[in-house]
């Protein structure tokens, strides 16, 4: 019991350090680099201690161009990785990622039918497409949730199923957009970008709001490690062992979706992290949600946040897409792990 | 609580699958320390029987009472405390330990960020004890053979500290000498600590051997209830199987069926 406590507390001591070191890395590097001492002091300046010794043109790059960033890659990297674990363990499969229930579709079509609209919208530091993605993913999942529910039960497969065809759909009606563009000056690059995924954070006052959403949903997640324990044993076994098995489907499904949404605000469609970073973690720390959750909630963010900073300092100044980067690194470090841990990666 | 109302009652339940009926107008009581086995031919309803009986399942008409409450009433965690199932062989993904799957047991006793307690821990090592799993505690549970991941699964059951164990068709493909092992296990449960059982079982001379009363569903009823003897009788077993069967007796006094292929 003692080992148990104690190695929760050492690993998610190692992945909080891994966090701040790579959060600190996040800020100090990139077009102008800038010292951690630098940073340090003028957090300290901020903070009305009278210390001097960098440009206002740093502040402002620092404090309102690369630490909201910052901020916000580690929240979408949580969000995304915690989503990840929550529909790997409700729908027992090993290929869910956060987008497999509709979230990618309905958020991509949002941003293609903002991108379209002559309008401009700013809304707390959002705009348009941020807006309509997080409700077009929001709306794809209660449409598909909708559809497989049946006579008051929601089968996992069902939701599975429906979601890979309300998928299909959305993206046909994406991709028929697209096609179109020339009659509809869509803003073909913007979608592209929209698609690829990259963090941008243009005001702090986006931070205000999804930092909440994203921070609650990942603590209401880890109340609900348990029970997703306990769906490891499928909805019946769940049931027997004193799980309401509908309702708590429907809080798992929600809360993953939110935090996908919410992710998707900031981020557009990363791929891969919601998908290998609960992988990983799982065979290295093993299955118990307990400590799963709050694991990949912190090495979702160092992954995230470490990519974003690859992302926009490769191959300067061009920014490439944070998708790629996060596919480059991720892929090769998932296969290592897969070929050391010998045994077969049971699911 | 007095005795009449404790157990396991249905009243009058019964069950369709869409439009076709499985159960009609079933009563049954399972009295507290009864080892009671529901037989019959697949598709007779033994399984629907045990879900209603677990509360998984609602009847469409009648009741199921447990310890005097109608189910109906009962939140899931609660009937969990009281009632543990062993469902038939099922898959679990993910590489979890045996100790952590016999864990799960707990799980009508966890509640939000807290972890695990001592007197879940020592439930847990009971439990594995009790199935003889001790020497297995941080194996793979999917690395375990067809009889000890059954044992793993009951062990699960027992750690959750039931008042009722109900078991799906738990022999099923386990070789004889585990059938055996497994059923004793059952046995000294139910003889030393009081545990009710209801089962179902497909092996009737296994039946015979091991639960003290026979409950025979054929059509959806109930057709015989009472002592392996009076249940497993040629015209019994062969109106309900439609099978030419002979009746010897089992050197240990139990009846015993010889098919007559």
């Amino acid at each position: 019991m003692a080992m148990r406590r104690y190695r929760l507390a050492t690993v998610l001591a190692l992945l909080g350090a891994t966090l701040v070191t790579a959060m600190l890395l996040g800020t100090a590097f990139g077009a102008v680099a800038i010292s951690p001492w630098t940073f340090f002091k003028m957090s300290l300046g901020k903070l009305g201690l009278s210390f001097s010794g960098w440009s206002a043109a740093e502040e402002t790059i620092l404090f309102s161009l690369r630490l909201p960033r910052v901020v916000g890659a580690a929240l979408v990297g949580a969000a995304l990785a915690t989503a990840g674990v929550l529909f790997q363990g409700l729908l027992r499969n090993p290929m869910a990622d956060p987008y497999i229930i509709g979230t990618s579709a309905g958020a991509a079509l949002g941003a293609a039918v903002a991108l379209i609209l002559p309008l401009e919208v700013a809304l707390y530091g959002f705009g348009l497409a941020p807006l309509l993605a997080f409700f077009g993913a929001l709306g794809a999942v209660m449409v598909v949730y909708n559809l497989a529910r049946i006579g008051g039960r929601t089968p996992i497969v069902s939701v599975l199923l429906a979601g890979f065809a309300v998928s299909s759909l959305l993206f046909a009606a994406i991709a028929l957009l697209m096609t179109l563009n020339d009659r509809l000056q869509l803003k073909v690059r913007a979608v592209f970008a929209f698609l690829m995924g990259g963090v941008s954070v243009q005001d702090w006052r986006q931070i205000a709001i999804v930092a909440p959403l994203i921070l609650g949903g990942i603590l209401l997640a880890r109340l609900y490690a348990y029970r997703l324990n306990a769906f490891s044993l499928g909805e019946e076994g769940a049931a027997y062992l004193g799980i309401e098995v509908e309702r708590d489907k429907l809080v798992l499904l929600a809360i993953g979706s939110l935090l996908t949404a919410a992710a998707v605000s900031l981020g557009g469609l990363i791929g891969f992290v919601g998908l290998v970073v609960p992988h990983a973690l799982r065979l290295v720390l093993g299955p118990d949600h307990r400590l799963l959750l709050p694991a990949a909630a912190l090495g979702g963010a160092a992954f995230l946040v470490l990519s974003d900073l690859l992302a926009r300092s490769l191959l300067p100044p061009t920014e490439i897409p944070v998708g790629i980067i996060t596919a480059l690194i991720g892929a090769p470090v998932f296969i290592y792990l897969l070929r050391r841990h010998r045994q077969e990666y049971a699911f | 609580m007095p005795s009449e109302s404790c157990g396991l009652r249905l009243e009058g339940v019964s069950f369709n699958y869409g439009a076709e009926p499985v159960l009609k107008d079933i009563y049954l009581r399972v009295e507290p320390g009864e080892m009671v086995a529901c037989i019959g031919p697949n598709g007779s309803g033994k399984t629907t029987l045990l879900k209603l009986a677990a509360g998984v399942l609602r009847p469409l008409r009648g009741q199921v009472h447990l310890n005097g409450c109608d189910m109906r009433s009962l939140s899931r965690r609660h009937v969990a405390h009281q009632v543990a199932v062993m469902p038939q062989l099922f898959h679990i993904p993910f590489a979890f330990s045996v100790s952590e799957v016999v864990a799960l047991g707990r799980t009508p006793y966890q509640r939000g960020l807290a972890g695990p307690s001592a007197s879940d821990y020592l439930a847990v090592r009971q439990a594995m004890a009790q199935v003889g799993l001790d020497g297995l505690v941080g194996r793979s549970f999917q690395e375990l053979s067809g009889g000890e991941r059954q044992k793993a699964v009951l062990a699960m059951a027992l750690a959750q500290e039931p008042q009722i164990l109900l078991l799906d068709e738990p022999t099923a493909h386990l070789d004889i000498r585990h059938q055996v092992e497994l059923l004793g296990m059952v046995q000294q449960l139910n003889r030393k600590q009081g545990l009710t059982v209801l089962a179902t079982i497909h092996d009737l001379n296994l039946a015979a051997l091991y639960f003290p009363r026979l409950v025979l569903l054929h059509g959806g009823r109930i057709q015989a209830d009472g002592p392996p003897s009076q249940v497993l009788t040629v015209e019994t077993i062969s109106g309900a199987f439609g099978a030419s069967v002979q009746m010897e007796r089992h050197p240990g006094g139990a009846p015993h069926i010889l098919l007559l292929p």
